[in-house]
């Protein structure tokens, strides 16, 4: 099953799933079945930046798979993108003490008994995001919470990026955009004769979004 | 690993890896073998190499900062694409490192 949801302006998020449990497989065939899963959720992100005007090749793109499903996250070239995907039970609050401190555990009281997987997918997406996973994950990035919303703040290079998070059966997936105003944004490619309005189908997914933030309205059809 | 005298708990560390290996990611300990990627061939996860590192916490009994593998793999692994590359061996490398730590 896939689906593809607009997020931001000029960004959308594909994500696929199996239609039940997870059937076990050999440890070797786990991989190529993520990452085929993985596959769909771009290509589904993919179709809708086309019918937007974007084309594949001025894309930045990020990935992620777990247990059968995935997800991508695409958009204009050169914008830090970066999502993560993560089965809600698969995260333990050993796991949340190790990647937050104290502040960053309040900031997330929101999410209830998500609250460790939203710790673990908003991080490793901001991680993919930075484009140094390695360096800066965990201690490194920061996250906050107010009325504005989850925001993920990379310590060494003072960036700080717009989080969201949606639900998708058991999984969590957590995403994380540069904080851009939408009217400061340049039409890509295509966009004045197409508008932008192409993902409004795919946007239909079953899919519990966290947060209001993604309804902005395209610059370019403004 | 072939050779390796290191011992924990009158253990060696290659069986400790390889069990601990096995643990997290739910395979037989017969399937971790030297070489073996534990991404492509196993199915590791990224939270399951914070596993790896609690695991290994408890084994050797001391405080591990998950900061540390991930700076671990930086040095010994540098480049990314770590799908193929992370194999029993450099766990078991990162646990000799932690050891002579102390």
């Amino acid at each position: 099953m896939t689906r593809c949801h607009r997020v931001a302006e000029y960004v959308w998020l594909g994500l696929a799933w199996p239609p039940g449990p997870a059937s076990a497989l050999a440890p070797g065939d786990r991989w190529a079945r993520d990452r085929a899963a993985a596959a769909r959720a771009e290509a589904a992100a993919i179709a809708a930046a086309r019918m937007a005007g974007l084309e594949p090749h001025l894309c930045a793109m990020s990935r992620s798979h777990t247990l059968g499903a995935g997800a991508a996250l695409v958009g204009p070239a050169g914008r830090r993108l970066g999502v993560d995907l993560v089965a809600v039970a698969r995260v333990s609050e050993r796991h949340a003490r190790t990647l937050l401190g104290p502040r960053e555990w309040a900031a997330l009281e929101f999410a209830g008994g998500a609250r460790p997987a939203l710790a673990w997918a908003l991080k490793e997406a901001a991680a993919k995001a930075s484009g140094d996973p390695a360096r800066c994950f965990p201690d490194g990035l920061l996250i906050e919470h107010d009325d504005a919303g989850l925001r993920v703040r990379i310590a060494e290079s003072a960036v700080v990026l717009r989080g969201d998070w949606v639900m998708l059966e058991h999984f969590l997936c957590a995403y994380t955009l540069p904080r851009v105003s939408p009217r400061t944004i340049a039409c890509p490619t295509r966009c004045a004769t197409r508008r932008g309005s192409g993902s409004r189908d795919l946007a239909s997914a079953p899919i519990t979004s966290r947060s209001a933030s993604t309804r902005d309205t395209p610059a370019c059809a403004r | 690993m072939p050779g390796d005298t290191t011992l924990v708990n009158g253990r060696s560390l290659d069986a400790l890896v390889r069990e601990i290996v096995a643990d997290v990611l739910v395979v037989p300990v017969e399937a971790v073998v030297p070489g073996v990627a534990l991404m492509r061939d196993l199915g590791a996860e990224s939270i399951d190499f914070m596993d790896l590192v609690f695991q290994l916490e408890d084994a050797l009994a001391r405080e591990i900062p998950y900061a540390r593998w991930q700076r671990f793999l930086e040095a010994q692994l540098p480049g990314g694409h770590l799908a193929d590359r992370i194999t029993p061996e450099t766990v078991q490398a990162f646990a000799e490192a932690e050891l002579e730590r102390a």
